[in-house]
């Protein structure tokens, strides 16, 4: 019966005639992070409140440990939450943040004393508890949050973008300690946000939402190499869309013609010949050629252009090529190229079968 | 020479617009509050002879307030009125801002003029028109009689009756500083207090009573003082038995014309509220109510 901690059945929320949260179903498992990733107005944040206790689902479900607590209030869900914006307890130490679930729940001194000790422990807060929240830096109070989140033993703990507020550097070593605390407690995270690196740093599996429907739920990779709806294409990862009719059909290859450029991509579902498809392949699958190149057997597809310019991101590059059908593609590769300069003939090369197509919406 | 030229267009040194911002409000207070207060210090020092204020010093004054026991009934009934009607109206008015601040929206503005709308008329009408409700011919006795039953008595002019006047009078005041306070408040705390186990009563106290505690005391003192002081409304609804403190304060400088006796009255009054603003003051520690600012 509780073989998931978490289980969603068919959870439908409205607010007005925005639908934010449409038929979603889900289920999460024992040492799991999950990740709930979509950008804004997608309902992924609604969807945290619900399994929280914060919003009331119009109709379907939500079991905690195989018990159902859609009608229960927050207080009784045993659930540990973190916010974006800290929202610690201005009035109220560090010490007294953290242990507030505890003695909500009326535990005995002496183990309000003991699970103090080990949070603060935990999320290396010690000798900060006298504090006051304004007396912390920002990392510091996102680690206060995290550890009252996680000091009462939560069946799971719901992380609604715990990071966005913290800058670059910070951001980056939190994600590596969030995970770690994850890995360490095995509770499961449901952390929802709009940064897909965080999620895809982070997580086990990733649900990507948009307009209150879940895209896709699979595994971080699965996500990122094999999006299944054109939406999951364009949102994860940086992709190149290529927009245009298919002109022939053969087996799994089809044709493209793609602003009068013939190249091959993979066979859609629910498209045929003379059908409009989108067809997206990520930056970092594509490569560039100097025309003198010889062709190369996996990469069927060589359209020719110039390098109109080169940016620098450091262990990589994104090289903006214009192709002679006018159109611009990016291509991320390594910085080391440097035979090929600005306004130089080159060509952008991939394997079909790197990108995915989808019959173009409508 | 750049001072010069500064000046020579008329502009003030720093230090100068300093002084010149700052003296309405220094005016006001000595005008206003510093040298009546000392006026009535110095008075209550004195003695007065038919109708005249006569300066020679003494304590007579402080000697008949202290050691004539209906004075002492007086400033205890007033005490307790001013404790009771501050503890109600404390109790009443914190819904109501409540209410303003979290389901206001954009009706706000009409809200907190609506508190303020009983200010339109005087004092006094009010008062009268709490009569037209709660006196022997008023609303509720009236409608009582009309059904057969017994009129509330306790209504009709008892230190009760004149305890509720003074909390209507008030409330206004304990309702806006609440209210003040709530605007700054984070109703998102309340969720995460009960996403951490706190039911809502217990969220209340754990969170938004320490946060808006400035604001509560700042009501009570606002409405604690001038109970403490009342004359009008002991007058109008109190009856025979709500004599108040500042009711007989009020009479020595009218029919009696004991001004320097009334002066008395009045330091003593001062210092009562100052003591009791002393004690709320110290149940407020800054960190503890959220005060986020600098340290003093």
């Amino acid at each position: 019966m509780a073989d998931f901690v978490l289980e969603l059945d068919r959870v439908t929320k409205r607010f007005g005639d925005v639908t934010a949260a449409n038929d979603l179903s889900l289920q999460v498992a024992q040492g799991e992070f999950f990740a709930l990733l979509g950008p804004s107005g997608s309902g992924k944040t609604t969807l945290l409140r619900i399994i929280a206790g914060l919003e009331l689902p119009d109709s379907g479900r939500v079991l905690i440990n195989g018990q159902d607590v859609t009608r229960l209030p927050p207080y009784a869900r045993k659930v540990g939450m973190v916010f974006q914006n800290f929202l610690l307890f201005p009035h109220k130490t560090v010490a007294e943040n953290v242990v507030f679930p505890l003695r909500m729940q009326g535990a005995p001194k002496e183990r309000q004393r003991e699970r103090l000790a080990w949070a603060l422990k935990l999320l290396r807060l010690e000798g900060l508890e006298d504090r006051y929240p304004n007396q912390l830096s920002g990392g510091q109070q996102q680690r206060v949050a995290l550890a009252r989140g996680l000091i009462a033993r939560p069946a799971l703990l719901l992380l609604d973008e715990p990071l966005a507020n913290l800058d670059r550097e910070l951001r980056k070593e939190m994600e590596v300690e969030v995970r770690r605390y994850q890995v360490e407690l095995t509770t499961p995270f449901i952390y929802v946000t709009h940064n897909q690196e965080e999620a895809l740093t982070m997580s086990d599996r990733i649900a990507v939402m948009a307009k209150g429907r879940f895209e896709q739920v699979a595994p971080k990779l699965e996500v990122y190499t094999h999006p299944t709806s054109p939406f999951v294409a364009g949102f994860v990862g940086h992709s190149n869309k290529m927009s245009g009719r298919l002109t022939a059909l053969d087996g799994s290859r089809a044709r493209l013609d793609w602003q009068g450029v013939e190249i091959a991509v993979p066979s859609p579902a629910r498209a045929g010949v003379g059908d409009r498809v989108d067809y997206f392949v990520k930056c970092e699958h594509m490569v560039l050629r100097s025309p003198n190149d010889p062709p190369e057997p996996g990469m069927a597809n060589r359209v020719p252009g110039v390098l109109r310019d080169v940016i620098f991101k450091g262990p990589t590059a994104d090289y903006l090529a214009r192709l002679d059908n006018g159109v611009e593609l990016t291509v991320t590769d390594a910085v080391t190229m440097p035979s090929i300069r600005r306004d130089d003939p080159i060509h952008v090369a991939w394997a079909p079968e790197a990108g995915q197509c989808f019959a173009a919406a409508g | 020479m750049a001072t010069e030229i500064a000046s020579a267009r008329g502009q003030l040194s720093p230090e100068a617009r300093f002084l010149l911002l700052a003296l309405p409000g220094a005016l006001f207070v000595v005008a206003f509050l510093i040298l009546p207060m000392l006026s009535i210090l110095v008075f209550s020092f004195w003695r007065t002879e038919s109708y005249n204020l006569i300066p020679e010093w003494n304590l007579g004054n402080y000697a008949i307030l202290f050691t004539t026991p209906t004075y002492m009934t007086f400033l205890l009934r007033s005490v307790l009125t001013a404790v009771a009607v501050s503890v109600v109206a404390l109790i009443y008015s914190w819904p109501i801002a409540y209410f303003m601040a979290k389901h206001g929206g954009r009706y706000r503005l009409l809200l907190s003029l609506g508190v303020a709308a009983p200010f339109f008329t005087g004092v006094i009408l009010r008062i009268t028109g709490i009569q037209g409700i709660m006196g022997p011919v008023g609303l509720i006795n009236m409608g009582l009689m009309n059904f057969g039953l017994p009129p509330i008595s306790f209504l009709m002019y008892t230190p009760t009756a004149a305890a509720i006047g003074i909390a209507y009078l008030f409330i206004p005041f304990m309702v806006t500083a609440i209210y003040l306070s709530l605007l700054n408040f984070d109703f998102e705390l309340l969720e995460v207090a009960k996403i951490n186990g706190a039911k809502a009563w217990r969220a209340f106290f754990e969170v938004t009573l320490p946060l808006n505690w400035i604001g509560t005391i700042i009501g009570l003192v606002l409405v604690f003082v001038p109970a403490l002081g009342d004359s009008i409304t002991a007058r109008f609804l109190g009856g025979p038995n709500a004599a108040s403190f500042g009711q007989v304060l009020s009479l020595q400088f009218g029919e009696t014309g004991t001004w320097a006796l009334g002066s008395a009255m009045g330091v003593v009054l001062f210092l009562v509220s100052s003591f009791v603003i002393f004690l709320m003051w110290r149940s407020v520690n800054l960190r503890r109510s959220g005060f986020t600012g600098r340290e003093g």
